[in-house]
């Protein structure tokens, strides 16, 4: 395996976020070449689908999906911008795209995170006006998949009892914000 | 103690991934038949993927940031005046990139966009002694830094407000207030290591690199939270 890349891998399980600007630095050229001419991409298209890649790699080894690399990283990068090109490809209709190629990778991206439903959108609406500390501890706990006493750590909290007991406080914030946007009925 | 007390554990176990086999398909069955529980659950399912939604979009915004970062130092870099005068002098140029090479300018302000983000505020509700004091952080919270700065010049000089008004300082680019500010949170303070770092920031964007560096020094050689990154940003410098 190529030796950056899987530091770079290390770094994510580690939940080193800086270690996302490194990934998008070092395989960006390569990536936008291999998009724009494998996918027919313009430059923003690679981009946004690159951005999204990337996001998904680190979601997947936050989330314990990936914890060890079969290839290298970049593989399985481009691997995931792969699937996520000929998705949004589809669904422009740039492209006929057969199913079956959808699946072979389908193992790599089990969740689309950017293809939202339009209450979703609202929800990170609301946890966006609701702003911080809620908005940092409920997306460091869901998202990033930080256990307590490191978000306790980061946002110095006293210590991890502090931040569930906030982490309580935020998410029945936010449900109660839902539940006066939705009735019980639409959810 | 309502229903979410109860089984927030529950759901976040499941909805995490952190329960065995065995403990799925029992929370399955148990979904199943309490139709109570299942409603209650569907609607937690339901705001914790808005909240992942939050995030992934939130990190593909700082990615996107970095691509403007990086197009618009390579538009600078492919200027046709640069070419033009590239391919007539080569020799020159290739000289001059050695040099510069050595003695390579850096882009503070663009590692200054990326770096900085106002720091939460992390001011508990039960921990904000009067109504003023909640309505200071409320303030914080959606950005109205100016206020934040009126009334904490007002308070009393504890770490907490010489903090926070080091960051709305520094969020309205008061940048010699803000290190001022920041300089008098303690070492003792629960804030002192981030106190630290966004001093670093301060030094960054005033782009005054002996004052980073030893700042930064600082910081990586406490071992504390922020280390890694001073030492990523003494790399980068």
């Amino acid at each position: 395996m190529e030796k950056s890349g899987s530091d770079f891998f290390e770094r994510l399980k580690k939940g080193d976020e800086s270690a996302l600007i490194s990934i998008y630095e070092t395989y960006r050229g390569e990536f936008f070449q291999w998009c724009m001419s494998g996918f027919s991409a313009d430059e923003d298209e690679a981009a946004d689908i690159f951005q999204e890649s990337v996001v998904a790699l680190y979601y997947n080894v936050r989330n314990g999906r990936l914890t060890e690399l079969s290839s290298t990283l970049k593989t399985y990068l481009f691997a995931i911008g792969k699937n996520i090109a000929l998705k949004k490809l589809k669904k422009d209709a740039k492209m006929i795209v057969n199913d079956e190629l959808l699946e072979i990778n389908s193992g790599l991206v089990t969740e689309d995170l950017f293809e939202k439903t339009e209450q979703q959108k609202v929800i990170a609406e609301l946890l966006n006006e609701m702003g911080d500390p809620c908005k940092s501890i409920l997306t460091l706990f869901y998202f990033d998949r930080f256990a307590m006493d490191a978000i306790a750590s980061r946002l110095g909290y006293k210590n991890e009892h502090v931040v569930k007991s906030q982490k309580l406080r935020c998410f029945k914030h936010l449900k109660k914000l839902v539940l006066e946007r939705y009735n019980q009925d639409e959810i | 103690m309502d229903q979410l007390d109860e089984h927030e554990e529950l759901f976040d176990r499941y909805l995490l991934g952190h329960m065995t086999d065995e403990e799925r398909t029992a929370f399955i069955q148990k979904l199943e038949g309490d139709r109570a529980l299942n409603e209650e659950f569907n609607t937690y399912q339901i705001i914790y993927e808005g909240i992942t939604q939050a995030g992934s979009t939130g990190l593909k915004e700082k990615l996107q940031k970095r691509e403007e970062i990086l197009r618009s130092g390579s538009k600078k870099a492919t200027t046709p005046f640069f070419w033009k005068v590239a391919a007539a002098v080569a020799v020159i140029a290739v000289t001059g990139f050695l040099i510069w090479s050595v003695i390579r300018p850096v882009d503070y302000q663009g590692i200054y966009t990326y770096l900085y983000e106002p720091y939460p505020n992390i001011i508990n509700p039960v921990d904000r002694s009067s109504a003023s004091i909640e309505d200071i952080y409320q303030a914080y919270e959606r950005g109205k830094y100016h206020e934040v700065i009126a009334e904490l010049r007002k308070q009393d000089h504890s770490d907490t407000s010489h903090f926070y008004l080091g960051q709305a300082y520094l969020a309205t680019g008061q940048i010699d207030l803000a290190i001022s500010s920041l300089g008098n949170v303690p070492e003792t303070s629960r804030f002192s290591e981030p106190a630290q770092w966004y001093k670093a920031l301060a030094y960054l964007t005033k782009e005054d690199s002996e004052k980073l560096k030893t700042v930064l020094e600082e910081i990586k050689t406490s071992g504390g939270s922020y280390s890694k990154r001073a030492s990523r940003l003494l790399d980068e410098l």
